[in-house]
């Protein structure tokens, strides 16, 4: 019966701090990187258990942005491949979209012959930043009171935005942290532009 | 010790061709009391023990049992299963090991041969339940066709199938009530299967596709849930909107579970408020999941129906602590709950102050492979749960550092675990205060906690940590081992101790050969063994399958190892001998 050869030094191996398979050589902290191209990775293929080997999935590989991660060991930890590939990538695109980097958003006005940009983290709410909007272009952009049902009818100017999916909002339909997560651009229109577009209006598209 | 309730052969009196009466003693009790005793037997355990003390009992038993329970898949075949019980009704299979390697094509467990069979021997099946095996469209399409009266799928962890299987099941199946597909995934799924229910099908109780990545019609959708009047169980794809769901709680407020679609959605405040008011109105709401995307604008919608939840499931959704933190107290009926570790110490501490009948917690890590150890959870969040959650019992928390202190005390705290699964994320890591091993840590649960049935250990860890294992887990069934021991001594304790072990799964532990051999007689009285990435070689492997016939030594290579290396080994127990199905890649010894 073959017996180990080695058990003395396996112990000292064995509570080395590393990530190497245990009774194998240093080509182990290569192993990972290499049992990820010849384990065969198919990320849709279901891994049924924790123990998940395709944890170096490409997709990871490109996503990781930590440089100074260690060699990652194969199916370790052992989290399923369905909740990994899922959440992790949830998590960065949250996480991305919260920088520290002001919320810089261009303003056009309707004859002014520049646009302008401001940060909308700046302002707490549409009053503060319809009183900034105001300010900035000289007070030449008469923006009246905004009401749900009629928006700003009545006013010289009305203020959209550009949402993400690329439709002209009315400023103001929304709560304000649902807005500024969602605005791309400003637009002052003139009112008579806007005419006819107030009447029962919530999202209005040009 | 479990009677494997599948193996004929253990029964004490057994002679095949034995005439009634001659060398028997009459039954102490007439057949109609034995028949009545065994009604009230519903445990698969327990009918299995029944059936060992008398053949008359054996037949009593076999004859009446409608539940079958087969926990390896591969430990009996369909045509051992058919002989000794004619009359089933329900069946649960279970295939692939929980440790092994899944980029493998085509391992095994297909349940299509059991199907074949009940097809022919259980025309009245009416429950399947299967959890890792493969399921293919053509045994689906096999199952929807054979079972007039099917009622109930279960598929847990399960791949091989698309959608023209579940269209299959959807237009076949008449009687269904339940249709529950839990964390598999499956290519091809068009989402059109559940267009296939027929107009006037009204039966279904449980429908569950939270795990199927496609679109689906929601027009069908809304239609199936105002038929089905007696739905309790909804679970959804992330496809669904807010405002679709809106509308199928307006049209379901009887739910009991309800798993959500995407809850991020641009919403006007009149569908919010919509929303809101869907949400109070299920009153018997006790389980809650989805929620993906949600963030702190949005949970406030579900408060009107925390009141009554006793399972709150946010593993789908990784919420910052300042979200997370304001939700627990709008939560006090809580049981049990899963969380992503961004949620962090203070979202933990804010479990601990507000659901004190908590008994289940899992923290599941965000990026398994963040490094930095101030990131996600550590000691003092699980400290802080257990002084708040006397009632603990069953916790899996993924953390980057622990102390033995802690965990000492927290098991003071909370001295009725039934599962503790810890994992230190990082292999070999030793507790981060005083750098020793994490021994003490494990010592401390395994001889607090005498209701322990299912460990998992992780840290730096010697063999003091398995001679404590061995010596005071006296009720476990479950120990899942990886990155640690010394020598083989440490799985020799195990073995020779912890009497009720059924499942060891093993890797990347300087085991060998001598420990393999040492639990030779050990393995037939536990369903498997796994072992991976340590130091068992084939020469090993075939000594103990020659030692033990009933046992499969199933060895599978790695590519470019050396070779006598045994780089995974599955040892299970089993009447049907080497299995037919096993791919090239796998050697039965």
């Amino acid at each position: 019966m073959e017996t180990l050869i080695y058990v003395n030094d396996l112990n000292m191996k064995a509570t080395e701090l590393r990530l190497g398979l245990p009774g194998t050589d240093n080509e182990s902290f290569d192993a990972p990187q290499s049992s990820s191209s010849s384990s065969c990775v198919k990320n849709n293929k279901r891994s049924s258990s924790e123990m998940n080997a395709a944890s170096l999935s490409q997709q990871q590989q490109q996503q990781s942005d930590a440089p100074a991660q260690k060699a990652q060991v194969v199916g370790w930890p052992p989290v399923r491949s369905y909740r990994k590939n899922h959440v992790l990538i949830n998590h960065q695109k949250k996480s991305s979209s919260e920088s520290d980097q002001g919320l810089f958003v261009k303003v056009s006005m309707d004859g002014a012959p520049y646009l302008r940009k401001i940060d909308l983290k700046f302002y707490n709410n549409y009053f503060d930043l319809l009183k900034g909007l105001k300010e900035m272009f000289m007070n030449k952009c008469n923006i009246g009171v905004y009401s749900e049902r009629e928006g700003y009818n009545g006013s010289e100017f009305v203020p959209t935005y550009e949402d993400k999916d690329g439709d002209w909002m009315l400023v103001g339909d929304v709560p304000w942290d649902m807005f500024i997560n969602s605005c791309k651009r400003l637009r002052i229109m003139k009112g008579s532009e806007a005419k006819g577009l107030e009447l029962g209006g919530t999202s209005l598209q040009l | 010790m479990d009677p494997d309730p599948n193996k004929p052969e253990e029964l004490p009196s057994n002679s095949a061709n034995n005439s009634h009466g001659s060398t028997h003693p009459p039954s102490p009790f007439p057949d109609e009391v034995i028949e009545k005793v065994l009604s009230y037997i519903n445990s698969h355990k327990d009918r299995s023990s029944f059936s060992l003390v008398r053949k008359d009992w054996y037949n009593a038993e076999r004859w009446s049992r409608s539940r079958l329970f087969i926990g390896n898949c591969y430990s009996v075949t369909p045509e051992i299963v058919a002989r000794r019980f004619p009359r089933i009704k329900s069946v649960t299979l279970k295939g692939k090991p929980r440790f092994s390697d899944f980029n493998m094509l085509d391992w095994g467990a297909n349940v299509h041969s059991w199907l074949v069979m009940f097809a022919k021997v259980y025309p009245f099946l009416e429950e399947l339940r299967l959890k890792r095996m493969t399921v293919s469209d053509e045994s689906l399409e096999l199952l929807a066709k054979s079972f007039p009266s099917f009622k109930a799928l279960s598929l847990s962890s399960c791949d091989g199938f698309s959608d023209s299987g579940l269209k299959a099941v959807a237009s076949h199946c008449r009687n269904l009530t339940e249709l529950d597909i839990q964390d598999s995934i499956s290519e091809d799924i068009s989402g059109t299967w559940l267009s296939s229910f027929p107009e006037n099908f009204a039966t279904l109780e449980v429908l569950n596709f939270a795990s199927l990545n496609s679109e689906i019609s929601f027009d069908a959708l809304e239609r199936l849930v105002s038929r089905c009047k007696s739905l309790r169980v909804l679970k959804v794809n992330e496809s669904i909107t807010l405002d679709q769901l809106q509308r199928l709680l307006v049209l379901a407020p009887q739910l009991v579970e309800l798993g959500t679609g995407s809850f991020l959605q641009e919403l006007t405040p009149r569908q919010y408020e919509d929303i809101e008011s869907a949400f109070s109105n299920c009153t018997s709401l006790r389980v809650l999941s989805g929620l993906w995307e949600a963030t702190s604008l949005y949970l406030p919608l579900l408060y009107g129906a925390c009141f009554g939840l006793t399972f709150l499931n946010l593993s789908d959704v990784a919420l910052q602590s300042g979200e997370f933190a304001k939700l627990p107290v709008h939560c006090p009926n809580l049981r049990r709950l899963w969380v992503i570790d961004t949620v962090e110490d203070k979202g933990l501490e804010a479990i601990g102050s507000s659901c004190p009948l908590l008994e289940e917690l899992r923290v599941f890590p965000a990026n398994p492979y963040e490094l930095d150890p101030r990131l996600g959870v550590t000691e003092r969040g699980f400290l802080a749960v257990s002084q708040g959650c006397r009632k603990l019992r069953y916790v899996l928390y993924f953390c980057r550092r622990m102390t033995n202190a802690a965990v000492i005390t927290i098991v003071q705290n909370c001295p009725n675990f039934t599962h503790f699964r810890l994992c230190i994320m990082n292999p070999h890591q030793p507790d981060h205060l005083t750098n020793e091993p994490m021994d003490e840590a494990f010592g401390a649960v395994v001889k607090t906690c005498h209701k322990l049935q299912r460990l998992s250990v992780s840290g730096l860890l010697t063999d003091l940590t398995f001679e404590y294992i061995g010596k005071y887990a006296k009720n476990l069934e479950t120990l899942s081992v990886a990155f640690a021991g010394s020598s083989d001594w440490g799985m020799q304790c195990v073995l020779d101790g912890s009497p009720k072990l059924r499942k060891l799964e093993i890797r990347d532990c300087p085991f060998g050969n001598t420990a393999l051999l040492f639990g030779h007689g050990k393995y037939e009285m536990m369903r498997s063994l796994w072992m991976s990435a340590c130091n068992v070689t084939i020469k090993g492997c075939t000594i103990l399958a020659k030692e033990m016939p009933r046992l499969n030594v199933e060895v599978i290579k790695d590519e470019d190892s050396d070779d006598n290396q045994a780089d995974k080994v599955y040892v299970y127990r089993t009447v049907a001998g080497p299995r037919q199905d096993a791919p090239p890649f796998v050697l039965t010894l």
